[in-house]
């Protein structure tokens, strides 16, 4: 290589390190910022799902602990009125049977808001419940598999619980199908759950682009809180099959 | 730079194809054309050792051209599989399509194939570094665990680097060899490609070893 040649290979040694030096800050810098951003975002999640679940609670208990009692009051004193005229006696059934639908109402809504089975129970008992609830109510098969004992925080027991929900009031919502299947494994280190319909699918990819909707972004929200992961896989005509894997 | 060290760092892709065939059962089917490419670009170096060793340098020209546009096609393949495209079948075909006639039309008409196609190889090496940049902006603003386990990330900024450094050199190279420059300049020029080659085949083994393991949908049913 004679000195022109040199100098010149010296001169594009020089380019490339600059290029490189650039194209390395770049890629530091990205992922220094995707770090922050991304915690930003966990803890956004996590203050929205938090707070959800606080309301619900308090509404739930409110429902439960101060309505309840007062309807029950209520229908008590109605119980306890003394007539003999026939129309009162028949205004006085209507109203306690009305009572006691409102009632039953009340506590179903109080138990959706917060399972009183997944505070004190736990997580398999709440899902067994939940299922019990709503099987074969809307022609919906519900299959439910969980082998091994379970034993999560209940910030996780409340996010799958949660999850379960979504998917189920999915299923019965948009899918038409005649079988939900749920599974729960423990392998290792994490925890699987598994749903699985025989209903009509969706084009998963578009109906991400598009407009992913509440439900989906639900499910997604809760399953990265737990720093889990979610798949879903559906096509029109093959049902839907949703995984979500979960760090233990 | 030493021949026998150039053909060694040209090995390093081997690492990625050990781990992709370890993985390659239980590894998400969308990554697989990462390890096709993998395996074809080490018996490429092995050939081009082989055949540079029995002086069949036109031989080589032949293999490296018909490389060229395996490589373009299995990083389309890839891209593809990520959903770069949309999912679209007809659009990936189209491309590949529109791809395959270019680099037909060159090999046939333009160069031929006893040269290197350089204008084939610019020209896929820029829809490359483009699909990868797409690629990578949208792993960094949508990934939402970290972006050190993501294979697409580390896969886009091994296209980047390479590819990068491939059109600086080639580009050079092109416009130098017009002068009289000596074989050495050459073959100092071609050493930059050697080291960014080494860089690339490592960071594509950290992305097979971070590859999603494949999903286990139908076992439900």
């Amino acid at each position: 290589m004679g000195p022109q040649e040199k100098a010149l290979y010296q001169s594009l040694l020089i380019v490339v390190g600059v290029v490189g030096i650039i194209l390395f800050y770049f890629i530091i810098t990205i992922i220094r910022y995707q770090r922050r951003s991304l915690k930003l975002h966990k803890e956004k999640i996590q203050a929205e799902i938090d707070t959800l679940e606080k309301e619900r609670r308090r509404i739930a208990s409110d429902l439960h602990d101060e309505l309840g009692p007062l309807l029950s009051a209520v229908k008590l004193q109605i119980n306890s009125l003394n007539t003999t005229d026939p129309d009162d006696e028949e205004v006085i059934s209507r109203s306690s049977t009305h009572l006691d639908s409102i009632i039953r109402k009340l506590r179903e809504i109080s138990n959706n808001l917060m399972p009183n089975t997944l505070v004190r129970k736990g997580l398999q008992k709440a899902i067994n419940e939940f299922i019990e609830n709503n099987r074969n109510t809307y022609g919906l098969e519900i299959r439910f598999i969980c082998e091994q004992e379970l034993h999560l925080n209940q910030h996780k027991e409340v996010n799958i619980y949660r999850i379960i929900q979504e998917i189920l009031h999915n299923t019965i919502k948009h899918a038409q199908a005649s079988l939900l299947i749920i599974k729960i494994v423990t392998e290792g280190d994490r925890l699987l759950l598994m749903t699985a319909d025989n209903g009509k699918g969706f084009d998963y990819f578009a109906k991400v682009k598009d407009n992913p909707g509440l439900g989906l972004r639900n499910l997604q929200s809760r399953a990265e809180v737990m720093g889990g992961e979610f798949t879903c896989q559906s096509d029109p005509g093959k049902g839907t099959i949703f995984t979500i894997e979960i760090p233990l | 730079m030493d021949d026998n060290i150039r053909f060694i760092f040209s090995l390093s892709i081997g690492f990625a194809v050990i781990i992709g065939i370890v993985r390659f059962r239980r590894m998400d089917s969308a990554y697989y054309p990462l390890i096709y490419n993998a395996i074809v670009a080490l018996l490429v170096e092995i050939l081009n050792r082989i055949l540079t060793e029995k002086g069949l340098t036109t031989a080589f020209i032949l293999v490296l051209n018909i490389f060229s546009y395996i490589d373009f096609f299995l990083f389309l393949w890839l891209f593809h599989n990520w959903g770069l495209f949309n999912r679209k079948k007809s659009t990936f075909i189209t491309i590949a399509g529109i791809f395959f006639l270019i680099w037909l039309s060159e090999s046939i008409f333009i160069t031929g194939l006893k040269k290197v196609n350089l204008y084939f190889f610019m020209l896929y090496v820029f829809a490359l570094i483009f699909f990868s940049v797409n690629t990578f902006n949208k792993a960094v603003v949508h990934e939402r665990s970290s972006i050190f386990k993501n294979p697409k990330f580390w896969i886009c900024i091994g296209i980047i680097i390479f590819y990068s450094f491939f059109l600086l050199t080639v580009t050079t190279g092109l416009s130098l060899f017009r002068q009289n420059v000596s074989v050495q300049f050459r073959r100092d020029l071609q050493s930059i490609s050697v080291y960014s080659n080494l860089l690339v085949n490592l960071l594509y083994a950290v992305a097979v070893i971070w590859v999603p393991r494949k999903k286990h949908f139908t076992s439900l049913f």
